[in-house]
């Protein structure tokens, strides 16, 4: 992988800041021993430590490691290093890696290889059938409890009406959610979490509201009879419910192989964590793919896989009526990501539509659907802005998203021409995340991260 | 799906959800199953809503962006003018587009908004930025209201006249110094035309516009503004008609004056020719007509009252009241002057005058004189060097610097005094001229890191090393955060230079 873009680089920084940090750095004046291998960069940079910063940047995939105490990551050397790479490839000499990082590459490789191994074994492993048994039935218990407590708690609140609900004071909404995490079933709670942002989310509120309040009712109802459901569907409502799915199963089943194209990457903080949603698209068999990647309070997010790449590997799918959530199990080769999905593209917005329709469908419980709209344009309508495709069909964009400069960055990259666009759809409103600018057709990230 | 046209769609029946559980059903007369009824409604309705989704017909779309033939911008290049978007000094921005302008390159279509954006957000809107962004940049500020205000294109705009009789406040100041910029005679019709109407803070605004590109021509129109029923007005009438040489108000101040700056011829001896002598007499009295012209009566604290005349009548005065009667030169004048009673508050005047005027051989005068008294008034040598053509500004500030009785501070300060781009002749010298090492005295830290910061955002790029090696000079240990910074303003800047070049 050779072609490494200021722009490739840019949208693996963590948020704007870092972004700009890291073009400082790009300059062979803030280096000393500036190196490269086959598979790997390497520099040190004199920070406000004693000791230069050790930065080393393992090409394949990117992967960053380095000694300074950042919390972000990529960090801003990591950054820097490889965005000299991308400006000035000459500033590095060929050579020998120094311990320091052929070490580092080393412990990749045999983590790797171990995590490869435990998936292989995962499915012979002798397991402890018995107490795996006793650990699912006590867990079971506690949450038709929390099911039970949160079926009235959802009840009261529509005899009390939302109007009345309005003034209650937050820490009443959060002790409801408390409850639902100890039950073991933090899935509910975060349906509890966002019903007061819901309600003072603009026009259209109580719509949205009523709307999220069914969706919860429907998983509770689901969630009742658990044991009577198909084991497919059975595996969604646990999901929803907040049941994490092992890893270790899940990447020790089939793999799905092909070209895959990551078409978009959404950073959102929650209030506890910080989560990384990608979103990918398969260039042969038109699957949608969705990575997510978690860090705790103050903890890096890594991120494995960088927006506007693709490559070949094999994905594996966590069991759903309708995969989605997925695994990276393997891959081969990276790329830039260009413009031509192949099968993946939505071709119109109604045939957008309709594999939106089949996957609600089968799994109601999905709150975001990646569309891939090729040839729409930006469309004003009274104060609201739609993306139009050559039917003339329009998709509303979310208002908030429309007063933002990545809206506008989206109108003007292609002056109003049609465009290929990524949103997530959640069934009444677009959030685009990312678009194909001006010929060569340049990758466009809008994720909010980027927002304004 | 199937259904008669006449049946509510699921998200109608949806939203009359929406109200019904805002009152909650208790309030709508519901029984203890209305809950769960409408809850299983919700959820049916809600899923019905989205997978049923249709969207809307809309045939319209954007006017079409003008074609931009101009190559775009080199791809570093943009990833620079990125990175400076986050950065609180707009000069930089600027610099970027005046290169983007020369090199004759385009912004591309997914970065132009940001930069109009920053454009629009700048107390001071630079003509330069807007014009780099060309045709998109047009087409985009006529699709959003945020960024409408043309006030910095390269034409006066088509509705010139309509946003001046109709437009806000902010808007019509504009539109005004947009239009004085490029048509002097129009915007002083425009302001003539609503002069009567228009209140007093919009007057004064209006009259503090026409100080770019006055001339004569504006002069009949500010003498009568001087008898404005409204102080503030007058008071600006009477500030701008002071830097209108020729200007009735100037010629009665220069009148005044003559009568202020007097000269006597010392008793001949033997072996020469008598002395002319220079002497001051400031008013003994306050004149009646004075008020009109801008002259103030009540001296500020410190000041004697007579002193205080004076000094305002001098500094709007004409400076040929000094030379002709005296038929000295500025320097023999100065030099005759020195030991008067009144000499501090002629040279302020003094410097003030010539600073207005752009008067070379003043200026140059007072900033020689200036140099030999101590403490060093730096801050009026800047006043006067800025006033200088830049030729003549660099010449002189390297004068200056050459000469050995300033500190090495004092050097930095001198040669760093104005703050527009340096020559690329200028640079190199100016950093020669620091090439001596710091003499043994102490000197501010504080304003030779003001010095440097300027210096770097000035220097022409191709004497960058010579500009790290003054630096380094400057800290004989390792130059501390301001310094480092403005090295690194320094290097980016010839960095910018450079991507636009590759």
């Amino acid at each position: 992988m050779d072609s490494w873009s200021p722009e490739r680089v840019a949208a693996l920084a963590p948020d704007p800041a870092s972004a700009a940090a890291g073009q400082a750095l790009a300059h062979e004046k803030k280096w000393a021993a500036l190196g490269r291998s086959e598979r790997a960069i390497w520099g040190l940079c004199q920070g406000s430590g004693k000791q230069p910063y050790q930065a080393r940047v393992d090409l394949a995939e990117p992967a960053f490691k380095c000694s300074c105490p950042s919390r972000k990551f990529p960090c801003k050397h990591g950054l820097g290093l490889l965005l000299l790479l991308a400006k000035n490839a000459r500033a590095f000499a060929p050579g020998q890696e120094p311990d320091w990082v052929a070490d580092w590459l080393a412990s990749r490789v045999e983590r790797a290889t171990k995590s490869a191994a435990r998936a292989e074994s995962a499915g012979e492993t002798p397991v402890d059938l018995e107490s795996q048994a006793k650990r699912a039935a006590q867990r079971g218990a506690r949450v038709r409890d929390g099911v039970e407590g949160c079926r009235v708690w959802l009840e009261d609140l529509v005899r009390r009406g939302l109007a009345a609900a309005q003034t209650d004071p937050a820490a009443d909404w959060e002790r409801a959610a408390a409850r639902l995490v100890d039950a073991q079933a933090p899935g509910l709670a975060s349906f509890v979490r966002r019903i007061p942002t819901m309600m003072a989310s603009g026009p259209g509120w109580d719509t949205r509201t009523v709307d999220l309040l069914g969706r919860l009712h429907l998983l509770l109802c689901a969630a009742e009879r658990l044991d009577d459901l198909p084991a497919d569907v059975a595996g969604d409502v646990r999901t929803a419910l907040g049941w994490t799915q092992s890893r270790e199963d899940a990447l020790a089943l089939a793999g799905v192989a092909d070209r895959w194209n990551a078409i978009g990457q959404v950073i959102e903080e929650e209030e506890r964590f910080r989560v990384a949603r990608t979103w990918l698209v398969g260039q042969n068999t038109g699957h949608r793919a969705l990575i997510l990647e978690f860090a705790a309070g103050s903890q890096p997010l890594e991120r494995s896989i960088a927006a506007g790449s693709a490559f070949d590997g094999e994905l594996a799918f966590y069991p759903s009526r309708q995969p989605l959530r997925a695994l990276v199990k393997s891959r081969t080769e990276s790329f830039v990501l260009t413009q031509d999905f192949g099968k993946s593209s939505d071709a119109t917005i109604e045939a957008g539509l309709l594999r939106y329709a089949e996957a609600l469908a089968a799994n109601p419980w999905i709150f975001r659907w990646p569309l891939v709209l090729a040839g729409v344009r930006p469309v004003q309508d009274g104060a609201r802005w739609f993306l139009v495709d050559a039917q003339n069909h329009g998709l509303p964009v979310r208002p908030a998203f429309a007063r933002s400069l990545q809206w506008w960055r989206l109108i003007s990259a292609r002056g109003g021409s049609p465009m290929t666009v990524i949103v997530e759809w959640d069934g009444m409103s677009a959030l685009p995340i990312s678009a194909f600018g001006e010929p060569p057709n340049q990758y466009l990230d809008l994720a909010p991260r980027w927002a304004a | 799906m199937g259904r008669l046209s006449a049946t509510p769609s699921p998200q109608e029946r949806l939203r009359a959800l929406g109200a019904a559980v805002t009152m909650g059903t208790d309030r709508i007369g519901g029984d203890h199953r209305a809950a769960g009824t409408l809850l299983t409604d919700a959820a049916r309705l809600g899923i019905q809503a989205r997978a049923g989704w249709r969207p809307q017909t809309l045939a319209g779309r954007l006017p079409e962006a003008p074609r931009d033939d101009r190559p775009d911008a080199p791809r570093p290049a943009i990833a620079t003018l990125l990175r400076l978007l986050g950065d609180p000094d707009p000069t930089l921005i600027e610099e970027w587009a005046q290169l983007a302008l020369s090199h004759d390159v385009r912004v591309d279509g997914a970065t132009a908004p940001l930069l109009l954006d920053w454009w629009a957000r700048q107390p001071r809107r630079s003509e330069a930025v807007f014009a780099a962004l060309g045709p998109r940049g047009e087409w985009l500020s006529a699709l959003n209201a945020d960024w409408q205000k043309p006030v910095a294109t390269a034409d006066i705009p088509a509705d010139a006249d309509d946003v001046w009789q109709a437009g806000k406040g902010p808007e019509r100041l504009a539109i005004l110094t947009s239009v004085r910029r490029r048509d002097p005679a129009r915007a002083l019709a425009l302001v003539e035309s609503t002069w009567q109407s228009d209140g007093a803070s919009d007057r004064q605004g209006f009259l503090e516009v026409l100080i770019e590109n006055r001339s004569m021509a504006d002069e009949p129109f500010l003498e009568a503004a001087l008898d404005d029923r409204s102080k503030v007005v007058r008071r600006q009438a009477a500030a701008v008609l002071a830097l209108i040489p020729g200007s009735r108000l100037r010629q009665r101040l220069s009148d005044a004056a003559r009568a202020i700056v007097t000269v006597r011829t010392t008793r001949g001896t033997l072996l020469g020719r008598g002395r002319r002598q220079v002497a001051l007499v400031p008013p003994e009295a306050f004149a009646a007509t004075w008020e009109r012209d801008g002259i103030q009566e009540r001296q500020p604290e410190g000041v004697g009252q007579r002193a205080w005349w004076m000094r305002q009548i001098l500094a709007r005065a004409d400076l040929a009241v000094w030379t002709e009667p005296t038929e000295l030169k500025p320097e023999a004048i100065l030099e005759s002057l020195k030991n008067d009673d009144y000499f501090g508050d002629a040279l302020q005047a003094l410097i003030g005058a010539a600073g207005a005027a752009g008067d070379t051989t003043w200026s140059a005068a007072l900033v020689r004189f200036l140099l030999d008294r101590r403490p060093i008034d730096l801050a009026s040598i800047a006043t006067l060097l800025e006033g200088l053509p830049d030729d003549r500004r660099e010449s002189l500030s390297l004068e200056i610097a050459s000469k050995g009785q300033l500190t090495f501070t004092e050097r930095w300060t001198v040669l760093t005094s104005f703050d527009r781009p340096w020559s690329q002749a200028f640079s190199a010298a100016a950093m020669k001229s620091l090439s001596s090492p710091r003499s043994k005295e102490s000197e501010d830290y504080w304003q030779l890191s003001g010095a440097i910061e300027v210096a770097s955002r000035r220097i022409s790029p191709d004497a960058l090393q010579a500009f790290e090696d003054a630096v380094a000079r400057s800290f004989p240990g390792a130059p501390e955060g301001r310094a480092v910074k403005s090295l690194e303003r320094a290097r980016l800047r010839a960095d910018m230079h450079k991507e636009f070049t590759s």
